[in-house]
């Protein structure tokens, strides 16, 4: 013969079914081993129902009810759940305003604290996507720089001031040996100035 | 340059007279073999204002001078600019002219006469002229109250380019004016008082300027192998006659006998913000800074070196010189914008599998 074993603790708890707890209650009256398995856990369950009721610590609960409280709006999915239901057409983004826990280590607010408002967060978002964006486009934009700066074999020409005096000097003795030049016509009034 | 002028030194009267004409008769001589013997003068030039120009590049190395000169110059880019000085000459034979304002100015150069013109080939500076132009004497002036022949130059279409006034016993330059093709005056100078005497003894011409700082042939040839432009010759009949180094550029002087360009090159990329007085054009879809002069001042960027022009040649010239030597277009430019394109063609290339 077999016995309830586990089964006693549903037969307690009243959780079988028509048949199943006929036969379970007609082998309790023929094994003294299972009627007595049955009346201890009777009895167990009757003194933790007369035990007094415990008071959780404030702490506790503010903490538990936390984790009920509504959150930001999960991020939108690129596409819908696998077997979600296409009769009903549920997807996660239109389960996006469902609410979320706040991250691990990031207590929620505490009763008679004030929750910052909605808006707040989506500016302080905004600014940050703005900001990640233009760092981006400025590092785009310098990495397309030096990608298109002109190849050199060796180091950028230097900067350079032509020395016009000096040469319009060299270019006056340079004329010395030509018949027809005079280097005075040249040299003379490019230094002292001119004159309309 | 220096700031004051040496005083000439004068020999014994007696021997300059004997000593003088003596040695300057066989360096006449040669200098009239030279000119009949070189192959520098065509049909329509007068063979004695050949002679005579040979004289007065031979003349600075026979006598002492010493005056005052006015000297003028129109500017080739815009003929109501001009300018104009009164200056003070003082020549040693065989050494340099200085030249200062005159007065007691501070202000003073000196014309080193350091142009040899060793890369103009045959019939040296006189070549230049009359392979250009056709040479003739006009006529006898007075210049200072000396005798003067008068050399003219003419275009092949008969216009006057330029006339010499020269000495009509030492063949030296006493005046000399430049004409624009529509007959207006680019350049003058006159000596309005001088004093000539022969130089003592015989004087080989000295040379101020270093040799190592010459450019010969061969060195050309390097450079142009190294990717400097160095031209023989410019649009217009301007042909390099000298080069030589200045500081760290090269300078190529061009002529057609009449007009000089020296074209300056050095290695860079101009600095124009700090450059005072120029104003800035496009050309040939780059960017040119100049100044009017005279003498007309160009500089301008291309590729990696940096091009100076210093001219007393007519626009048409220097026209022809920037197209010769054209300046870095917009497009190559080393802007922001440029480099930001080049560098998304370069992407675009990589990503592409059929480039």
């Amino acid at each position: 013969m077999r016995h309830l074993g586990v089964i006693v603790t549903a037969l307690v708890d009243d959780q079988l079914g028509h048949d199943d707890r006929d036969r379970a209650l007609a082998h309790v009256t023929r094994c003294e081993q299972c009627r007595m398995a049955v009346e201890l856990e009777r009895q167990a369950k009757a003194a933790l129902r007369r035990l007094p009721a415990a008071r959780p610590p404030a702490s506790l609960v503010a903490s538990l009810r936390a984790l009920a409280e509504p959150g930001d709006p999960l991020p939108p999915p690129r596409r819908p759940l696998p077997g979600a239901d296409a009769g009903q057409g549920t997807t996660v983004r239109d389960r996006a305003w469902i609410t979320r826990r706040p991250p691990a280590g990031r207590p929620g607010p505490v009763p008679g604290q004030r929750r910052p408002e909605p808006g707040v967060r989506t500016r302080r978002d905004r600014v940050r996507v703005v900001a990640v964006g233009a760092l981006s486009a400025g590092a785009l934009t310098m990495l397309l720089a030096t990608l298109g700066a002109p190849a050199t074999s060796g180091s950028p020409p230097a900067s350079v001031v032509p020395p016009i005096r000096q040469f319009t000097v060299e270019h006056a003795k340079a004329t010395g040996g030509l018949p027809f030049a005079e280097p005075a016509a040249v040299v003379v009034p490019a230094v002292a100035g001119d004159r309309r | 340059m220096t700031g004051s002028l040496a005083p000439i030194r004068r020999g014994p009267h007696i021997l300059t007279a004997l000593a003088g004409p003596a040695l300057a008769v066989p360096l006449l001589l040669c200098s009239a073999v030279t000119a009949l013997a070189a192959p520098s003068s065509d049909p329509g030039d007068d063979l004695g204002a050949v002679g005579l120009l040979h004289r007065a590049l031979a003349a600075p190395e026979l006598v002492w001078f010493r005056g005052t000169q006015y000297v003028a110059a129109w500017s080739p880019l815009d003929a109501e600019r001009s300018t104009s000085a009164v200056v003070d000459v003082i020549h040693e034979p065989g050494g340099p002219t200085r030249i200062r304002a005159h007065g007691a100015q501070p202000l003073a150069m000196v014309d080193e006469r350091s142009g040899t013109a060793w890369l103009a080939g045959a019939g040296g500076p006189v070549g230049l002229l009359v392979r250009g132009y056709d040479v003739e004497i006009i006529g006898v002036s007075a210049v200072a109250g000396r005798p003067a022949n008068i050399v003219e130059a003419r275009r092949d279409d008969g216009t006057p380019a330029a006339r010499l006034w020269l000495d009509s016993e030492w063949a030296l330059p006493l005046r000399r004016e430049i004409y624009a093709e529509d007959g207006t005056t680019r350049t003058a100078s006159a000596f309005i008082e001088v004093h000539i005497e022969p130089a003592p003894a015989a004087v080989e011409a000295t040379q101020s300027d270093p040799e190592d700082r010459w450019l010969r042939h061969d060195d050309l040839a390097e450079l142009r192998a190294g990717g400097w432009s160095c031209p023989r010759r410019l649009p217009g009949g301007f042909q390099l006659y000298e080069a030589r180094r200045v500081g760290d550029a090269f300078q190529l002087s061009y002529s057609d006998g009449v007009a000089t360009v020296s074209v300056f090159e050095q290695r860079g990329r101009l600095d124009a913000d700090r450059l005072a007085g120029f104003v800035a054009r496009e050309v040939n879809g780059g960017v040119v800074y100049s100044t009017p002069g005279p003498p007309a001042q160009f500089t301008w960027s291309t590729d990696d070196r940096v091009v100076t022009v210093v001219a007393d040649a007519p626009a048409e010239t220097l026209d022809a010189l920037l197209a010769e030597l054209p300046p870095t277009k917009h497009d190559d430019d080393r802007s922001l914008l440029a480099r930001i394109g080049n560098g998304a063609g370069r992407v675009v290339s990589w990503l592409n599998p059929f480039d």
